[in-house]
């Protein structure tokens, strides 16, 4: 979907209320097919999911019109929402099938945008002037994008974006305990990996790369 | 100790009882401590490595339509006939104007808050409530309800159009110093007044409540009003849409049929609507206020999934 498409239309859907609905809520609406529960959903989840995203095609572009396709799939199949669904849950599940697909329709596997962390244009201080600053931030980046790929897709919904261990179940076909696992064993490289920065006698700047 | 549970305490997961659990293992070794805190160190500097990327979502009626299109087909356009100008879109009306105050309170069991909405003077408003009522405040009133709350039951003084959700075994209830209305999900405008109240039902049925025991039913059509306390039976009355007037440019449909839909926007904008006789019971959810035509008829055609035409004055909603 071309980036036209977007700017298009400058009608928003969304009649703001003073009260914004919790999700539950934004769920049942949408499952009636509530035009605005859409809207508000994409407020609340279009930026974070399309870094997500980027994480794994290594593009902005690419990333949104995923993300987009991902939220047209969930108003199609909205009547197919149970209840009690998380709604951003199923929105990162449709997301990742899509990302999976989209690879495949490629037929390559992009290993160095996949093992690499997206880094995504700076909004305050620039990549040097955080390197500089936070090395442990850096290699913690690095770190996360060494994770095996399921793995780093556990820790980034957990940490990153904020889902219970049950909605990143939800989003990825698995059960809460290997979630847990998942978090344990990616918790357990992180330490090993960037043990020169959390060990007391470390304290000197050291190697990043 | 897991160092899931670990990385769940430190993003404020854990429930009282693991909380418990986690301090005392902290507090059993130096080692202990010193683990959890090369933790958060580490989960913290990831949090700083990570931002989001600047990127603004699409208007959900890009999303609507594309949905459309893909079931319409790629050669039908969603909106035929007068061309709506791309540059005519407007932005969401702003409900928060002048005088309008809300205020949040702690609320009891079961809710997450308990919220004041107040208008001014000459401000109305609209509110999505949880379980998906809208809710049109008018002037110089307040509406009182349950943040989050699974009750369906709200306080008024003054007067509101409601748009009731359906949810089958759980009615709605609007309570005022003049009586209590129990709803199964319908459309009607209330005004209240100390012991007095003045009731039009302009879809489904409400049953009104009198604080000495009296009650009576009110369908589509009907007026009932409830004056010194004494709730008098309901009358049917000629000019439905003259004793709504006030709500303005309001539309909320909960699982309006679009035969339904139709008639009410003829009645707000005075314009003639046809629906294609395949299409009358389909139904739609959604609620627009102060819009124009055009972005009513693109909202609607989009969410209900059909094809529309908007000829000198004659809007027709077609199927596939």
């Amino acid at each position: 979907m071309a980036d036209t498409t977007r700017t298009r239309s400058h009608i928003s859907l969304v009649d703001r209320s003073p009260v914004s609905p919790d999700d539950l809520a934004v769920a049942r609406r949408l499952a009636v097919g509530d035009g605005q529960a859409l809207a508000l959903l994409l407020e609340r989840y279009w930026r974070p999911m399309v870094r997500f995203a980027a994480d794994k095609v290594g593009s902005v572009d690419a990333a949104e019109d995923l993300v987009q396709e991902a939220f047209v799939r969930v108003w199609e199949h909205r009547e197919q929402l149970r209840p009690f669904t998380s709604p951003r849950a199923y929105l990162y599940r449709v997301l990742r099938n899509l990302v999976t697909d989209d690879f495949r329709g490629r037929r390559f596997r992009d290993r160095w945008a996949r093992s690499r962390q997206f880094d995504p244009p700076p909004e305050a201080p620039s990549p040097a002037m955080l390197l500089e600053a936070d090395q442990l931030a850096v290699a913690a980046s690095r770190a996360i994008a060494d994770l095996p790929e399921r793995r780093r897709d556990v820790f980034v919904l957990a940490h990153f974006h904020g889902l219970s261990y049950r909605e990143v179940a939800e989003a990825m076909g698995i059960t809460r305990r290997t979630v847990a696992n998942h978090m344990t064993l990616a918790l357990k490289e992180l330490r090993r990996d960037l043990a020169l920065f959390t060990e007391p006698d470390s304290r000197s700047a050291p190697r990043v790369g | 100790m897991e160092d899931h549970l670990l990385f769940r305490s430190l993003s404020g997961r854990t429930s009282e009882e693991e909380e418990q659990t986690v301090a005392a293992w902290r507090g059993l070794s130096p080692a202990n401590e010193r683990h959890y805190r090369e933790l958060r160190l580490i989960l913290d500097a990831a949090r700083r490595g990570y931002r989001l990327v600047a990127t603004e979502p699409p208007p959900a009626l890009d999303v609507l339509e594309a949905a459309a299109r893909r079931k319409l087909g790629p050669s039908r356009r969603l909106l035929k006939g007068r061309r709506l100008g791309w540059g005519l879109g407007l932005a969401a009306v702003t409900l928060l104007a002048v005088g309008l105050g809300w205020v949040v309170r702690g609320g009891g069991p079961g809710s997450f808050g308990i919220v004041e909405l107040t208008t001014g003077a000459s401000e109305t408003t609209t509110v999505s409530l949880n379980d998906g009522t809208v809710v049109r405040v008018a002037p110089g009133s307040k509406l009182r309800f349950g943040r989050g709350s699974e009750d369906r039951v709200v306080d008024l003084t003054g007067r509101a159009y409601f748009a009731v959700s359906t949810l089958p075994g759980r009615p709605f209830r609007v309570r005022t110093t003049a009586g209590e209305l129990t709803v199964l999900g319908t459309r009607f405008d209330v005004e209240t007044r100390d012991d007095n109240l003045r009731l039009v039902v302009v879809e489904g049925r409400v049953s009104v409540a009198d604080p000495q025991g009296g009650e009576t039913r009110v369908s589509a059509g009907q007026l009932s009003r409830v004056v010194a306390g004494n709730v008098l039976p309901a009358v049917r009355i000629p000019d439905l849409a003259s004793e709504t007037k006030w709500v303005g440019r309001f539309l909320a449909f909960q699982s309006t049929p679009l035969v339904e839909v139709a008639r009410e926007i003829e009645r707000v904008y005075g314009v003639r609507v046809e629906v294609e006789s395949a299409l009358a019971n389909r139904t739609i959810t959604t609620w627009l206020s102060d819009r124009s035509l055009d972005e009513v008829i693109r909202i609607v055609c989009a969410v209900s999934v059909a094809s529309c035409t908007n000829d000198r004055g004659v809007v027709s909603i077609l199927g596939s």
